[in-house]
């Protein structure tokens, strides 16, 4: 069975749940009931329809907002082919459009001016997220429909976290993306999440997901069309269906002593035999950090002198990695980082070892600095320095980079005037 | 290792000129955070908003005010959209009676209130009573209802006659609106006095009212579309943008501060003067607090005391602040301009400043009958702000009292910004920080929680005139309205609390009444 043919099959079904959830008597409802109420007894005279009564114009409402990084950014390699400093952009749109409480589509359109490196290139693996090396352009990296604690349809599980907390710009280098990372981005599934009561220990969840690569046109980049993925073309998750399982664990703000908070993630991951492969891949990982505020009364806050320290690390492994049976690839994050006020300061590291009964073991590792500053614009500008090695290649790279945050519409009405 | 240093210090050449201009921006970015005065970067990007000395003219005046008449004040409230003039600016606000500043509302303990809302707009709408410990129940100060557009309702809300007095405001409390609503106007003050009399060095004392609003205008003059304070932000003083006030050297007066804004902070500093702090959320203070800077939230009131330095004229101004790194940044501004002036008599010196004795007392704390976790998050992917993990739901009661309980609450920051705690119906006394003891200082009805921190409040359910339902929430109302509320329940054991689900079951005693006789018509009074 081709993904999209079922895909077009569930379009009619879903679009139909949605306007049923659309008008869905939620909490309107209530409002209603006391408004007919309050109309029985004379005090109000008949205005709107009933179906909106008490929430007249509230939905939907939709959201868009972009986050845009410019970046000046160059390396120099030990040996071989460096990278003279080049202008790149990158941004993050997200959209939303919610018809009710907890029913709403969302969607993340992500794109990376990024050349492809000639495979000549020895360097090509270093920064390789970061600078050129492979095809990008745009994308819909996300886009889905959340009912309450469901999603359906394409989502980045919510596996590790050192792809999206890393601080700093060239951090997660070595972690993003499935390839080479452990980010389990391009995949097309359904999750459950499930919160407890009792939030006395901090938030805690624990989240069901089944998935697989999404093989239907929002695959399909912009202006470095790479096409889309077909089954042959395996690849981590290219199953024939969603038969890859995740189970994570989340517990986010526990309180540790009289101030300080930490999150922690526990998750796993069974992936599917892809086509060609030996096996199917094992991914799990286990994370926490702490934010321990130092200077963080009311009024230190309100003076912009809010200041703390953040601690994080997280372990990964794949085991299987790229489906050969045996073959493993660890990671290991860290980061320090100091807040104050506008300032952010950070350092971070990631150690990755990949393990092979036959070519033995490589050991990749990266480490950066950054220093950065917030503009009350919602402007980041950030200063960074990192020193990557990959597969026995060197480098250092030096960039500024700044990011603006885009704020489009927040939970817009769209029906009505502004009051 | 060896890299190729001579292309490196190409590279860095190159992008030197940039980072030495991001460096240049970021300086004087750092420069506007500082104290006395609006920063550069606000001025620099010519901060239209933000007045020179020159420009306050005007005197500052208090809104047209209602006061109540033989036991009540009976008072016809009309919301309707309103172009506005604030200063060169005019904007498309929503306001009651045409009144941008809002009416002032003046009521003794024991009178009764009558308000009769006629909604023009076109959106459900309804107000609250904020920090008024009375009834939540019918025709009272009930949030949950919504009136809708075209509709009128009529609030008839009975002051207690042992009702502390102090300043208070009513405002719109329609969820999923509200931020909007209070932006464009829709809020105003509403005195309970007596005051003076818990703090008597104050009764000679010129008052003058403080209503600070915000609007943030698109280029047209609508509410920008999006509501973050680096847009044009218009802070005003009762509607007026940088008035004049007037004060004698060695004159003190009586300046009652209340954030009727949606989510903006304040950090109000004068320029060669200090502020001498006797209330906060309409109570007086224990003991009295000399500061260089009154720091306030959205919905908290203060009331301070101002001595007028040599002649002269000094900048009231609004600094910059920050609600933390998910939080916001607001631009300082110049919000008033004191003129220090000698009058015709000389001014009469102020007795000192002591409330009277058991005017506020502490919430005994020898029987706590339940400890209660209320925990602020927020989830930035889906915009959504929770308290204990959920949003608001109008069916779902969150919190279920018996009358008569003392408890103790733990409010937790679980998120990188400030969050602002307000319960209706019920003052309550801040006991730690953070597991810091807080000695006894009055009682409040709002509290910031710090970032990452905890507070414990104590609370006492002992009034039979709240027994209903009511909210919870944060009153940074950006995130109110995006769900950081929830119901609570004070019930009469006797009876037993309401069975779950709509509201209905309250009302029914009420609506099977006879709707109040509410009857416009009471005279505004010029200040």
């Amino acid at each position: 069975m081709r993904i999209d043919h079922g895909l077009r099959r569930l379009a009619p079904a879903a679009l139909g749940a949605l306007a049923v959830l659309a008008t869905a008597p939620h909490a309107s409802a209530q409002s209603a009931l006391i408004n007919n109420q309050a109309r029985a007894t004379g005090q109000a005279r008949a205005a709107a329809a009933p179906d909106d009564a008490g929430l007249v114009g509230a939905w939907p409402k939709i959201g868009f907002e972009t986050v845009g990084a410019v970046e000046y950014a160059g390396m120099s390699a030990d040996s071989g082919r460096d990278r003279p400093g080049s202008i790149d952009l990158r941004f993050d749109s997200t959209a939303l459009v919610e018809f009710a409480d907890g029913v709403q589509l969302d969607a993340l359109f992500q794109y990376k001016s990024k050349q492809p490196r000639p495979t000549t290139d020895a360097n090509a693996a270093l920064f390789s997220n970061q600078g050129a090396g492979r095809r990008n352009g745009g994308r819909f990296k996300e886009l889905y429909f959340r009912n309450g604690d469901w999603r359906y349809g394409k989502f980045v599980q919510d596996f590790g976290r050192a792809y999206a907390n890393l601080p700093g710009p060239f951090a997660t280098d070595l972690v993003e993306e499935p390839e080479d990372g452990y980010e389990p981005a391009e995949m097309l599934g359904v999750e459950k999440l499930h919160v407890y009561d009792n939030e006395n220990g901090g938030w805690s969840q624990i989240s069901f997901a089944a998935f697989m690569i999404d093989r239907t046109p929002l695959h399909e980049t912009f202006p470095y069309n790479e096409g889309r993925i077909r089954y042959k073309d395996g690849g981590v998750g290219n199953t024939r269906l969603p038969e890859n399982l995740m189970v994570t664990w989340d517990v986010l703000n526990k309180p540790v002593g009289s101030w300080a908070q930490m999150n922690y993630q526990a998750s796993v991951i069974r992936w599917g035999k892809a086509y060609g492969a030996e096996r199917g891949e094992w991914w799990t990982t286990l994370g926490a950090d702490i934010s321990i505020p130092l200077t963080g009364t009311v009024e230190d806050t309100l003076r912009n002198r809010y200041s703390q320290i953040n601690l994080y690390v997280e372990g990964a492994r794949r085991d299987n990695f790229d489906g050969v049976a045996g073959r493993t690839r660890q990671f290991l994050s860290g980061s320090a980082e100091y807040l104050n006020g506008p300032w952010v300061f950070d350092l971070t590291t990631t150690q990755r070892w990949t393990s092979d009964r036959l070519t033995g073991k490589e050991h990749d590792a990266l480490y950066t600095a950054s220093i950065g500053y917030s503009l009350p614009s919602d402007t980041v500008a950030a200063l960074s320095v990192a020193s990557e090695r990959v597969g026995g290649r060197d480098g250092v790279y030096a960039g500024l980079r700044i990011t603006q945050t885009l704020t489009s519409c927040n939970r817009c009405l769209t029906k009505g005037r502004p009051f | 290792m060896s890299y190729d240093l001579a292309l490196l210090r190409r590279v860095v050449s190159t992008w030197g000129r940039v980072v030495a201009t991001a460096v240049l921006g970021v300086g004087l970015a750092a420069a506007g955070h500082g104290p006395a005065g609006a920063g550069p970067l606000d001025t620099l990007f010519g901060s239209p908003t933000n007045l020179p000395a020159s420009a306050a003219v005007d005197p500052l005046v208090n809104p047209p005010e209602f006061r109540s008449e033989n036991g009540q004040l009976s008072v016809t409230l009309e919301a309707r959209p309103q172009r506005v003039k604030l200063g060169k600016f005019e904007i498309s606000a929503v306001t009651y009676n045409g009144v941008y500043g809002g009416p002032v509302l003046r009521v003794k303990p024991g009178d009764v209130l009558r308000v009769r809302l006629v909604n023009h707009l076109e959106q459900s709408t309804n107000i609250h009573f904020h920090g008024l410990a009375v009834t939540p129940q019918g025709h009272g100060d009930n949030s949950m209802h919504m009136v809708l557009p075209g509709e009128t309702w009529d609030y008839e809300v009975p002051i207690p006659k042992d009702h502390p007095p102090g300043i208070y405001w009513y405002h719109t409390h329609a969820h999923q609106f509200a931020e909007r609503q209070l932006m464009g106007g829709l809020s105003g003050t509403l005195i309970v006095e007596g005051f003076q009399d818990e703090v008597p060095a104050t009764r000679p004392l010129r008052e003058r009212l403080f209503a600070l609003k915000e609007f943030q205008p698109d280029p047209k003059g609508d509410l920008a579309r999006v509501t973050k304070a680096y847009n044009v932000d218009i802070k005003t003083i009762n509607g007026q943008l940088m008035p004049r006030i007037d004060i004698q050297p060695g004159e003190t007066q009586l300046w009652r501060l209340s954030d009727q804004t949606a989510n903006t902070y304040f950090r109000l500093s004068l320029q060669g003067h200090r502020f001498t702090v006797v209330g906060r959320d309409s109570r007086p203070l224990p003991r009295p607090e000399v500061v260089r800077e009154v720091m306030f939230g959205p919905s908290e009131r203060v009331d301070v005391l101002v001595t007028g330095g040599a002649a002269g004229s000094y900048k009231l101004v609004s600094e910059t602040t920050s609600t933390g790194p998910a939080g916001d940044v607001f631009p300082a501004q110049n919000m008033a301009l004191l003129v220090s002036a000698a009058g015709a008599a000389a001014p009469a010196a102020l007795q000192p400043v002591a409330m009277v004795q058991g005017a506020v007392k502490p919430i005994p704390g020898d029987r706590i009958d339940a400890e209660r976790l209320v925990a602020f998050s927020e989830d930035p992917v889906t915009g959504l702000f929770f308290i204990n993990h959920a949003t608001f739901d109008h069916e779902r009661v969150d919190v279920k009292v018996p009358l008569g309980s003392i408890e103790e609450w733990t409010l937790r920051n679980a998120s990188d910004e400030l969050h602002l705690f307000h319960i209706h119906q019920v003052p309550f006394q801040v006991v730690n920080i953070n597991g810091k003891p807080v000695p006894f200082d009055g009682l409040v009805d709002t509290v910031s929680v710090p970032i990452h921190g905890e507070m414990k409040i104590r609370l006492a359910f002992t009034d039979p005139t709240i027994v209903g339902r009511f909210m919870f929430h944060c009153h940074i109302l950006e995130h109110e309205d995006k769900g950081m509320m929830a119901q609570i329940e004070v019930y009469d054991p006797k009876v037993g609390p309401m069975p779950d689900g709509p509201m209905a079951g309250m009302d029914h005693a009420h609506m099977d009444m006879p709707a109040p006789g509410a009857t416009s018509g009471s005279t505004p009074h010029a200040d």
